[in-house]
């Protein structure tokens, strides 16, 4: 056997799980896929077993196998950064501000400009259709190749069209969201809306 | 970064998103209807938006150092006042950072034969 390589039983007794459990997952999800010895036996490198690890620690919080696969094989955040802001006008210059937190001018000002510039088109759109009373809730996680940028604000369901209402002070934000996101996503209902936006470090714009 | 160069980065990336908000609008318009741009100015926290027709738009874009700015945003020691009409200004970048606007030119910046935002 390979140097620092484990077969199956022994990864499934370091895990705890069942090795015929580490064969369907592999079939099923191909995440985890091992090397083969001359025997054509499953063998597993530490990175494997460190996936794996991580997969089984999703499953122990409640989530189900694809779902704790999808989470575990996402790249490990560089930094998050959560910040809540009264639904005042100034929320937005100061949701640019505490995104400086997250990434420096110096480390990719491109990328922190249109970052900011995001930021402040989704709070605006917060501070303008959301709850006059609930604070705006704003989270950054970088990523290797990616940022993600969620604004979440109270108050009742909205609707695209809403969003899109011409407006020449700006704010309406998703149009720029468009041009600039390489995903994202709404969710409204009657208790407020989330906005999720996914920037690529190195294609934006 | 000086605040020269600050400022013909903050166009030139406003540029960027103006292009592709331009291609984006050209996808959906069957004509040479107006649609928005942000302005162009080099305030980062400035978001406004300026209504401007597809023929408008590339006149300006034909010249690397040309922006579209909202009526008075115009920053008078690193540009200079091109034309105006009733919903935006033309501004030249001077300098430094009109240098940056050239760099940072998303196209090859062929000239044009007539002055940007006076037709």
């Amino acid at each position: 056997m390979a140097t620092g390589l484990l077969e199956i039983g022994a990864v499934a007794r370091q895990l705890g799980v069942a090795p015929s459990t580490l064969r369907t997952w592999e079939r099923r999800y191909r995440l985890v896929v091992p090397h083969r010895g001359d025997q054509g036996q499953r063998l597993y490198d530490c990175d494997q077993i460190d996936l794996l690890g991580r997969v089984l620690v999703q499953v122990r919080r409640g989530a189900r196998a694809r779902a704790a696969h999808d989470l575990a094989g996402q790249p490990l955040p560089l930094r998050n950064s959560r910040f809540r802001f009264e639904p005042s006008p100034e929320a937005p210059l100061l949701a640019r501000r505490a995104l400086d937190e997250l990434i420096g001018e110096s480390e990719n000002p491109r990328l922190a400009f249109y970052l900011r510039l995001v930021a402040s088109e989704l709070v605006k759109n917060a501070v303008l259709y959301g709850s006059k009373r609930d604070p705006i809730r704003m989270e950054a996680t970088l990523f290797p190749d990616w940022i993600d940028l969620q604004v979440q604000n109270g108050g009742g369901r909205l609707s695209i069209k809403s969003l899109r209402t011409r407006r020449r002070q700006g704010g309406r934000g998703l149009e720029i969201v468009d041009a600039l996101a390489e995903a994202w996503s709404i969710e409204t209902g009657p208790l407020g809306t989330k906005i999720a936006v996914r920037l690529l470090v190195d294609a934006v714009p | 970064m000086n605040q020269a160069v600050r400022k013909g980065a903050n166009e030139s990336w406003f540029r960027e998103v103006n292009e592709r908000l331009e291609r984006r609008a050209a996808d959906k318009a069957s004509s040479d209807g107006p649609f928005e741009i942000i302005c162009e100015c080099a305030r980062e926290e400035c978001t406004e938006r300026i209504s401007i027709t597809f023929r408008e738009y590339e006149a300006i874009r034909a010249r690397s150092k040309t922006f579209a700015v909202v009526p008075g945003h115009h920053d008078r020691p690193y540009e200079r006042l091109v034309s105006s009409t009733e919903t935006y200004d033309v501004v030249e970048k001077l300098g430094a950072a009109g240098r940056v606007a050239e760099v940072g030119n998303p196209r090859d910046g062929e000239e044009p034969e007539h002055e940007p935002g006076a037709d």
